[in-house]
């Protein structure tokens, strides 16, 4: 069988000494930020990216889905012991983990959200091992137009991302589009908005930008949210394991939570957070122990973890066989993939098998190494919450610096990086989301030339993006999104949560 | 109109403001093109126009809802993240990598003020050689631990 070879040469590329050491410290420290509130698997990545570029391809990639779904692993700690979500996604798991944690069941928690974690990943690997060749196969027969409307989709996905409300988001996709058109013009060797600044010629980097919109505002954001975090419980061996009634409410609820993730991974714009909301919706409504919900319920820790880690793998589907990335952290892996000269689009699984394959047999190797480094390692991983922030965002602060600094030895991009930095935590200010803006400064340039070569085939005749019925469809589908978010589908789903 | 609405609409004001520049510099000084072979400054021209027009729309959105407070900006962490890399910025290129990454981390926390000065300068001091051990022995970045370039 074909998927049988690819998987063997995937697994043969993924465990090379080099590839599992690099899976390893991708993993490890996704735990390890995962864990901590304040700073995500988005700000890591971003930080991780000038890193990234000193490695092969494949070892970049594995390096950087590891921290990003090792980050999904951690982020039930905090949720769980401090009631405080690591990441966005674990909220819904705060909503049972920590009563649980309050009746003296927080190992326990711990354990079933490793273990869901570890079901939601690798049904999320198996789903896009089988669907993604297909779909690829699909996308070869795309010409410019449509390939200008799968942009087009995955802008109106980011702004749907963003939750506050389209308007600004959009204009923020826009403001990112201007941003990436900054220096000079492939096509016609024509410099643009530089203002006569040569540093600005080859464009405004993808890691000045990231790493100024979401880790320096991050720091500036969260610096002076310097409490230190109690954790009281004692974590020992016998506190961890689940008793045999909590056994029998898991294999359930992880698979249907797992199924639900896998569905929504693959829709850009809607990630691990509606995700896991919608698993736990689910649940409770079909659940028989549906009065427990709330109340430290085990299918409430199970099912959003489940499904978040599905969501984590499947969303590499859309990112790598159409380039269309959905969430900020895939646009980063698109960004990572670009700078190492690959074109993110259905020609990827065939023209690099290795990278595709690698990264797939990476997801399964970096999911078993995180349920080991997770069960046993609880308390250690517990204590990390203790860190005080005042040692920790001045490490953060030289990483950035450091980072940016290396790709080009410019001291012009770290005063760049904090001029973004502070356009990032003014956007905060003014309710602007900086997700939309990166998603179209990472696609910009792609999105412009697809749009001019399109023009150029159709004899400068717009008409052609409705009357090919590939990018008509596309694009009827992302307004369709865009109805669909002016209706506010966070209040929605609030809403389906609190009716369940 | 109150002193919150006005604040609150600074934003989308800002996002005309923006938009229009990008237009009117791309219809300026760039070439345009004709619609088959558009030029370098027809696609900004157009993203320019549709920015201003969203921001013209977020801004009366934003007079048509109830007006939302914009937080006061925490100075204080603006202060400490800004002398941070300017820190870096400034003592790489006249000390080194190491010495700028010690006065970065003893800046920062000397603006934030929670450690002691003990503390700031051992933090300093480890971050420094954590520093030099990963990234100019470890991955071998090429860059000068000490000395004016």
């Amino acid at each position: 069988m074909e998927l049988l070879g690819n998987l063997a040469l995937g697994f043969a590329a993924a465990t090379t000494l080099e590839m599992l050491t690099v899976c390893f410290v991708g993993v490890l420290l996704g735990t390890f930020v995962g864990v901590l509130p304040g700073i995500g698997p988005l700000a890591a990545v971003a930080m991780l990216l000038p890193v990234s570029f000193h490695l092969p391809a494949e070892a970049a990639l594995i390096l950087l889905a590891g921290v990003y779904y090792g980050a999904e692993y951690g982020g039930s700690t905090a949720s769980i012991l401090l009631n405080i979500p690591g990441t966005p996604s674990a909220s819904v798991t705060a909503l049972d983990g920590f009563p649980m944690a309050q009746k003296g069941r927080a190992g326990v928690a711990l354990v079933l959200t490793a273990i869901a974690s570890f079901v939601g990943g690798i049904v999320g690997v198996i789903v896009m091992a089988l669907l993604s060749p297909a779909l690829a196969g699909f996308a070869l027969q795309f010409g410019p137009a449509e390939y200008f409307a799968v942009m087009v989709l995955g802008l109106v996905a980011a702004t749907v991302v963003g939750g506050r409300g389209i308007v600004r988001g959009l204009a923020m996709v826009c403001l990112g589009l201007l941003l990436g058109t900054i220096g000079v013009d492939v096509n016609s060797g024509a410099t643009r908005f530089t203002g006569g600044i040569p540093d600005l010629r080859d464009g405004i980097g993808l890691v000045v930008v990231a790493m100024g919109l979401f880790g320096v505002s991050e720091v500036i954001a969260s610096i002076r949210g310097n409490t230190r975090h109690k954790v009281s419980q004692k974590l020992n061996w016998r506190s961890l394991m689940p008793n045999r009634a909590d056994w029998t409410r898991v294999p359930g609820p992880a698979l249907r939570g797992s199924a639900v993730g896998s569905f929504f991974g693959t829709l850009p714009g809607a990630g691990q957070t509606v995700a896991s909301f919608v698993g736990y919706a689910v649940e409770k409504r079909i659940s028989r122990n549906k009065d427990q919900f709330g109340h430290g319920a085990v299918e409430g820790v199970v099912v959003p973890e489940s499904a978040n880690n599905a969501a984590a793998q499947t969303a590499f589907i859309p990112t790598l066989t159409l380039g269309i990335p959905g969430s900020t952290t895939m646009a980063l892996m698109l960004g990572a993939l670009m700078i190492h000269g690959i074109t993110p689009g259905p020609r990827l699984i065939t023209d690099h098998p290795s990278l595709f394959w690698g990264l797939v047999a990476s997801f399964v190797i970096g999911n078993l190494m995180l349920l080991v480094l997770n069960i046993p390692l609880v308390g250690l991983w517990a204590r990390i919450l203790r860190v005080p922030h005042a040692m920790l965002y001045p490490i953060v602060a030289v990483l950035i610096c450091l980072g940016v600094y290396s790709l080009r030895l410019n001291l012009f991009d770290v005063w760049l990086t904090l001029g973004f930095g502070l356009l990032g935590y003014v956007m905060r200010l003014w309710r602007f989301e900086p997700a939309p803006l990166l998603i179209g400064f990472v696609l910009g340039p792609m999105i412009e030339e697809y749009f001019r070569r399109a023009m150029l085939l159709s004899r400068g005749d717009p008409l052609v993006f409705i009357e090919r019925p590939g990018s008509a469809t596309l694009l009827a589908i992302a307004l369709m999104l865009l109805v669909l978010a002016a209706l506010q589908p966070k209040k929605l789903l609030l809403r389906l949560l609190k009716s369940a | 109109m109150d002193r919150a609405r006005l604040t609150d609409a600074l934003g989308p004001l800002a996002l005309v403001a923006i938009g229009l520049a990008f237009a009117t510099g791309s219809w300026l000084g760039l070439d345009l093109g004709t619609l088959r072979r558009l030029g370098p400054g027809a696609l900004p021209l157009g993203l320019g126009l549709i920015l201003a027009t969203l921001g013209a729309i977020a801004l009366v959105q934003g007079l048509l809802q109830p007006a939302e407070q914009v937080p006061r900006p925490d100075l204080h962490a603006l202060a400490a993240v800004g002398v941070a890399i300017a820190t870096f910025a400034v003592l790489t290129e006249r000390l080194g990598l190491l010495p700028a990454a010690f006065g970065t981390v003893l800046a920062m926390t000397t603006v934030i003020g929670d450690l002691p000065w003990l503390g700031r300068l051992s933090l300093a001091l480890g971050v420094a050689i954590g520093v030099w051990a990963v990234f100019l022995l470890g991955l071998r970045l090429p860059i000068r631990a000490f000395g004016a370039g």
